[in-house]
């Protein structure tokens, strides 16, 4: 794991860029990102019980609902950071959803999206960003 | 003053539009198209179901059917319930909160409950974060969820429901889900009016949740009625929704309701 932001107990990898609503977002290649729920999101949850897959090969918009997530104590969604296909799942989430938890940048990611338009990335948050408008916001 | 909505519209013949309009109201709140409002409802013999559950794991579908109990999903987490006219819930959408939302919900909003059974004589107290017990028994659960720009929490109060039929038609927790640092208060139900040792009447059981959100929001509570909005929203939603077995009956059923979901973003005003 490449070089991260500290802020509090939270970690934010300076590689990754991040929506306001609490989602990383790794460009892969190809048009591709990996999605998943910051450090931040996940304590915020508390442990991850269930997640409702997207439908694969959807269209999604940014600000759609791309998960539904299942904590011990309330229902929550993950909102899409960008527009585009749904190419993958993290199948591993169905046996295993507390890997949001336990590594939310690695093996809790959650779905691979192919970009409409590769410039989105342009507008979403840097980790400093992040955290200076939204984490400190709302910590 | 602050003011408080309340509405007391309910079905409770019809559960599966109980919840719909469940839904309807926190969604119309989430879109500011309402205010902060409290709901008090009851259904009339059913099972609800929490939105991750599979309702063949958590109730004996062949007795709830041979007892005429329907099984209705809800669009929160957490177990099944039971629900009858001796079961009075309380649903309370507001604002979403800066801070810690589980916080917010159970911390805070979940006391407007506390301060009603406490109004009713009872020592209550909250237990496993979200439940609330009098002498060591639950009469209270609730759930939250921070969806649609709004923090939701609702609850069941068990006044005096017929725990014979909850017995029969709910399955009990498997014992491995049960050793998770949850306490034994959690399925040790009880109803309210037998550990009071009086007959409470659901009126009165109103009448404390109302004062006690009240209480809690430093608001003032008026009576209201569902807005147009709100009731077409429920009718969609029932329609396309919680009318169908493949929501009610099926664990991951939200992939068929993409369509839904634009029909009441566009009755919301949310997109075209």
């Amino acid at each position: 794991m490449s070089e991260a932001l500290v802020y509090r107990e939270y970690r934010f990898p300076r590689d990754l860029k991040y929506s306001e609503r609490h989602a990383w977002v790794k460009p892969v290649g190809g048009g591709r990102v990996v999605v998943g729920v910051t450090d931040f999101a996940q304590r915020r949850l508390r442990a991850v019980v269930f997640v409702e897959p997207p439908t694969v090969g959807a269209r999604v918009r940014r600000g759609d609902v791309l998960v539904t997530l299942e904590s011990v104590k309330a229902v929550s969604e993950l909102y899409s950071p960008v527009t585009g296909r749904v190419v993958r799942y993290n199948e591993a989430l169905d046996e295993d959803p507390g890997l949001v938890n336990r590594d939310p940048y690695g093996e809790g990611w959650v779905a691979e999206i192919e970009l409409e338009d590769p410039g989105e990335l342009e507008s979403l948050l840097s980790a400093e960003d992040y955290v200076e408008r939204v984490v400190k916001r709302e910590a | 003053m602050q003011e408080l909505r309340v509405l007391l519209y309910e079905t409770p013949g019809d559960p599966y539009m109980n919840l719909a309009f469940e839904e309807a109201f926190a969604r119309a709140r989430g879109a500011g198209l309402v205010p902060d409002t409290l709901r008090i409802w009851r259904n009339d013999r059913a099972v609800v179901v929490g939105y991750f559950q599979l309702a063949s794991e958590e109730v004996d579908l062949s007795e709830a059917a041979r007892l005429g109990v329907p099984v209705v999903r809800r669009f929160t987490g957490g177990g099944a319930v039971y629900h009858d006219l001796g079961n009075v819930n309380y649903a309370l959408a507001v604002g979403a909160p800066s801070s810690d939302p589980i916080d917010y919900a159970y911390g805070r909003l979940l006391r407007g409950a506390l301060a009603a059974l406490r109004r009713l004589g009872a020592e209550a107290e909250v237990e496993n974060v979200n439940d609330i017990a009098v002498r060591g028994r639950k009469v209270s659960g609730a759930a939250a969820t921070f969806r649609w720009g709004s923090c939701f929490i609702h609850g069941t109060l068990l006044v005096d429901a017929d725990l014979g039929v909850l017995s029969r038609v709910l399955k009990p927790p498997p014992e491995k889900l049960r050793s998770k640092g949850v306490s034994e208060v959690k399925y040790r139900v009880a109803n309210l009016s037998e550990i009071l040792g009086r007959r409470i009447s659901c009126r009165e059981v109103v009448e404390a949740l109302v004062e006690g959100f009240e209480e809690l929001l430093g608001a003032r509570a008026y009576l209201d009625v569902p807005t147009r909005m709100e009731l077409e929203v429920a009718r969609l939603l029932y329609r396309g929704k919680y009318s169908r077995p493949e929501w009610n009956l099926e664990r991951f059923p939200h992939h068929a309701f993409a369509s839904l979901e634009e029909q009441v973003a566009s009755v919301l005003g949310q997109r075209t």
